[in-house]
């Protein structure tokens, strides 16, 4: 295989013209969607915007201790320098002098506050933005301190825990009210590690040494990964140092190279299939649960990622609702479909109304039922051909299918808005860090901003309910009660067929040292990162 | 430059030491040149001090330089290839309990310590759950947890004080599992370990080659201030139990070599228990583990004891251990997980290079298996200097056990059970539930009773999930 893959040929001279100087490449799932914070949608925009922006407080990627490089800190834990006010309704922090923005400006508790103020002025769209609104009141400089005091809606047990969002310079905006469409979303001014801007084939970042930055790789440079094998090919022959997802299939070749290291990445990652219940047969539960019946997932798992179903701890692992199996709100009493049932699903079909014509289930109204199945473009790094191999096994159950790759932009504008709905399946992936709050995808859209990523607005009352419970839970006992209770219900109603969880392994070759990745938001211990390869010519 | 005609493969080093223990020897013929360095010995690395090279040689991939050597040990039961290259504790220790003597202690051993790293999963989690972040809705019958999570982890003050709450709660469902710590509590100098036999656990007489497990969950407490609903927890004393039961087999097979079973176990006890004073490992306590040389055990056990950081040069010139422990230090002397990972690295590359030697010329399969097991071994050992060096949540710490977890994702030969857990303790106790999480699914296919700590981890991860802001689900 490695010797046949036509591109090859074509990896081996990118990878000579790609390595250069200091300059550190290497292959994302994607660009980036936006390179302001406020409106990140996507990991990819996560991981790039911790390289040039600082959040206010993070948690360390190794200890999980609460820190702050824009704040002043003590010199051991807790580390941040705090004050608590009011009963512990505020906080006082100070903040770190002689810090810049990326354009040289002096960056000061006025910027915190500025930033506080764009996310709790409403008509900012940021659903991050939302996040911040349910815990801050308000903030205000502290004059001659060089201090903020921030205002809390409720005296929180850890208040830092609450201000991990990325800091924003008040200088670039003309207002509070910001927009995802100005011009800061490609060429933003943070003041991390490094400086960046977005261009149409990739995004480059520079160092920009600050009193709390010194990033020790000069350039990095952000391409989009395309074809899975060509990543890992052009990364064992030395032309980009680092692939962010490795697909499994690929890992064994990673893994028994000598000068490239598999690095592990704490995400909660799980995929699905939408369903679109307010669509033609998909309205009736039966059909989505013959649809259930009919994934074989054990052969498309070996199809589309390659796992052994031998393997006893296997990096992709079946799931029967919205969170990985590891995690406390997964409801162990509902088992994963594994295996295609046809004879079931064949019932159930034939209990809806439909009727088997030469091999097509047709609906009530005569004609074939159709389904229409979109998918993340990206998803394809990670699960080669999952899309066809999706739309195989429902045409071999009798459904006839067209399918369409979607990109990674419109996937963010419109199927996670609710505004694909002329399809009937969407295949994507969600993933999560410690906080596993699966409410915006299955509430009902409201205008409060409740089911803000509910792909096919499903709308039912019983989950709703379910969902109401888990907010207004007293104890950890009654939120996971309420979630098992969700899992059970969603596994039965099925506005998802979910599939399963995939881990995340990234590789980077081994010149780029001390590379600590951090859960979740990947770069935060950037600082750190150096690169001791030999300089190699740009070109041949 | 590619000396062997094959690289070894994930999986292709079981196939050699099953050839080998069926008598079928294997090795790759090498054409190996003193000028070229061996095969999967990374020359990328920055050079590091080079390891005395007396230590390499008494170290036990060494003593498996060759296949004569490899077969003598696989010979004898092919529990020492569940037990080294499959990570399966329970088969071997029904494998190397037919033997008795000295291989059955080291796999009665082995889940000894990996019992005790699943009682600090359910400690840790406790403390930080029911101490750290309480909720007024918390049980009273966590007052037991936390006294025994305290006693565990060596406050003998703090759990005698939540000891002491019990006496409120004479109807608390965790009454009678509290019932012996209580008594173990009341004495002025408790002696470890306390007399757990009350405990409503059902374990057989302790069995040479058995591998009992425990039921779950034992109980459930009831939440307070208006809560109705109960917190289902497995308790925390059937993990402790579990250790002791097995640490009494292992004793009985060890005879007069007990001391041995002390000193292998030295770095995962508990810190209530006593300090060991080390003695020498045998040859069957080294193979395979996270050791190398007979003096490392020694060396670990003074290091997790009274000398602490001190045993580090006092240890030097006789542990490959602390040998590298002492070059892994900063102009500052500060410990550096960086230098430490760099020895490591070392270690395997040198590890390869004289046991090709040893074996005339020859690469075997196993030596680069060998090589990659000392490595994430010394990672997961170098781990615990910072600890006592600086505090147990160090970053250096950190930062070389997720390199050995790392090296286990990868090399199933690594990823030591009693290792993994560790980390994920080590992770509740600084309130992150996400890799130990999946640490501890994964080793319940394994180790059924384990799942115990996973009732603690998952009230921590519950208590976390909700403390902070929901930032949601992201694409």
């Amino acid at each position: 295989m490695k010797s046949t893959h036509p591109l090859f040929a074509a990896v081996g001279l990118l990878g000579t013209v790609l390595l250069g100087g200091a300059t550190v490449t290497y292959y994302e799932e994607s660009l980036p969607t936006t390179m302001n914070p406020l409106f990140a949608r996507t990991m990819v925009d996560f991981r790039s915007h911790e390289l040039i922006f600082d959040r206010m407080v993070f948690r360390s990627a190794i200890n999980n201790e609460l820190r702050s490089r824009v704040l002043v800190e003590n010199a051991q834990a807790p580390y941040v320098k705090l004050e608590r006010l009011e009963a512990g309704l505020a906080v006082k922090l100070w903040v770190k002098e002689g810090v810049k923005w990326h354009d040289g400006e002096k960056f000061g508790p006025e910027d915190v506050c500025f930033t506080i103020a764009a996310m709790l002025d409403e008509s900012t769209p940021s659903p991050i933005a939302k996040t911040f609104r349910e815990s801050i009141n308000s903030c205000e400089s502290v004059k001659g301190e060089n201090a903020v005091i921030i205002h809390f809606k409720k005296a929180f047990h850890q208040p830092l825990e609450h201000l991990q969002f990325s800091v924003l310079p008040k200088h670039s905006f003309q207002g509070t009210s910001i927009s995802p469409d100005l011009d800061f979303s490609s060429r933003p001014i943070g003041t991390g590690p490094m400086k960046g801007a977005k261009g149409r084939k990739e995004v480059k970042f520079e160092a920009f040494a600050n009193v709390h930055h010194s990033p020790k790789i000069d350039i990095l440079s952000l391409n989009e990964g395309g074809d899975p094998f060509v990543q890992v090919r052009t990364l064992l022959s030395g032309g980009v140092h680092g692939v962010i997802s490795v697909a499994p299939p690929l890992r064994p070749d990673v893994a028994a190279a000598d000068d490239v290291a598999l690095k592990s990445y704490d995400l909660r990652s799980w995929w699905f299939v939408a369903v679109n219940t307010s669509k033609g047969a998909l309205k009736d539960k039966r059909v989505r649960q013959a649809l259930n019946l009919t994934i074989d997932r054990n052969e498309l798992r070996e199809l589309t990622i390659g796992v052994d179903p031998n393997d006893d701890n296997p990096p992709c692992e079946f799931i029967s609702g919205p969170f990985v199996q590891s995690s406390p709100y997964y409801n162990r009493q509902i088992k994963p479909v594994e295996k295609s049932d046809r004879a079931t699903a064949r019932t159930l079909m034939t209990a809806s109304g439909a009727t088997e014509n030469a091999g097509r289930w047709m609906w009530t109204d005569g004609q074939p039922i159709t389904l229409k199945i979109g998918m993340n473009a990206p998803l394809d790094a990670e699960a080669k051909d999952l899309l066809n191999q999706v739309g195989n096994q429902f045409q071999a159950g009798g459904f006839d299918r067209t399918v369409y790759k979607i990109t990674q932009d419109d996937w963010a504008r419109k199927a996670v808005t609710g505004q694909m709905t002329d399809f009937d399946l969407l295949i994507g992936k969600w993933s999560f860090g410690q906080v596993e709050d699966v409410n915006p995808l299955f509430h009902s859209r409201s205008k409060d901003g409740k089911g803000a990523l509910n792909v096919f607005n499903y709308n039912s009352t019983v989950t709703d309910a379910i969902l109401g419970k888990f907010d207004a839970a007293k104890t950890d006992t009654e939120a996971r009660d309420a979630y098992h209770e969700l899992h059970a219900s969603l596994s039965d109603d099925l506005p998802y067929l979910f599939l399963w969880k995939l881990d995340t392994k990234s590789a980077w070759r081994n010149e780029v040292r001390n590379n600590t990745i951090s859960p979740y938001y990947y770069f935060t211990e950037f600082d750190g990162w150096r690169y001791e390869g030999a300089a190699v010519p740009a070109s041949p | 430059m590619r000396l062997l005609g094959s690289r070894p493969r994930r999986g292709s080093w079981l196939v050699a030491w099953v050839f080998l223990a069926s008598g079928v020897g294997l090795s790759v013929q090498s054409a190996c040149t003193g000028s070229v360095p061996p095969e999967d010995v990374d020359t990328t690395r920055p050079a590091a001090d080079v390891l005395p090279a007396a230590l390499i040689d008494a170290s036990w991939p060494l003593m498996l330089a060759t296949p004569a050597d490899q077969e003598k040990l696989t010979g004898t039961s092919q529990g020492w290839v569940a037990l080294i290259l499959q990570r399966k504790y329970e088969s071997a220790t029904t494998q190397l309990g037919k033997l008795g003597g000295l291989p059955a202690a080291r796999a009665h051993a082995d889940q000894a310590a990996l019992y005790r790293q699943a009682a600090m999963i359910s400690s840790w989690s406790y403390l930080v759950t029911y101490e750290e972040s309480a909720e007024p809705t918390d049980p009273a019958g966590t007052a037991h947890l936390l006294s025994v999570a305290y006693a565990l982890t060596g406050d003998l003050a703090k759990a005698r004080e939540y000891s002491a709450k019990m006496d409120a709660f004479a109807a608390d469902p965790s009454t009678p599992w509290h019932a012996p710590w209580k008594a173990w509590l009341a004495q002025e100098n408790p002696v470890w370990p306390p007399d757990l036999s009350s405990l409503p656990l059902n374990l057989p007489p302790p069995t040479l080659g058995e591998s009992p497990q425990v039921a779950f969950p034992n109980y459930s407490l009831p939440e307070q201030g208006g809560a109705t609903t109960s917190i289902e927890t497995a308790d925390p004393g059937a993990l402790v139990a579990l250790a002791l039961w097995h640490d009494k087999v292992a004793h009985d097979a060890a005879g007069s070599n007990g001391a041995a079973v002390d000193t292998y176990l030295a770095r995962y006890h508990f810190v209530i228990e006593p300090d060991v004073a080390g003695v020498d490992l045998p040859y069957e306590f080294l193979v395979g583990s996270d050791y190398l040389v007979p003096a490392d055990g020694p060396f670990m056990a003074d290091l997790m004891g009274a000398k602490g950081g001190a045993a580090v040069e006092q240890w030097a010139s006789k542990s490959l251990l602390a040998a590298m422990a002492a070059q892994s230090r900063n102009a500052d002397g500060t410990f550096s997980a960086e230098l430490a990972g760099n020895h490591a690295a070392n270690l395997r590359d040198q590890l390869i290079v004289a046991s090709v030697a040893k074996n005339g010329g020859e690469q075997d399969a196993a030596h680069s298996t060998f090589a990659d097991i000392a490595k994430a071994g010394a990672m997961r050992s170098l781990a615990f200097v910072p600890e006592v060096e600086v505090r147990r949540q160090s970053e250096e710490s950190g930062k070389l056990r997720i390199l050995a977890m790392e090296m286990a994702d990868t090399k199933e030969h690594t990823a030591c059970p009693a290792g993994l857990l560790s980390l994920a303790a080590w992770d509740a106790g600084n309130g992150y539930t996400l890799r130990g999480a999946e640490i501890l699914h994964d080793a319940i296919r394994r180790y059924p009773s384990v799942e115990a700590s996973r009732y603690a981890l998952d009230i921590l991860a519950l208590r976390r999930s909700r403390q902070g802001p929901a930032l949601g689900p992201q694409q």
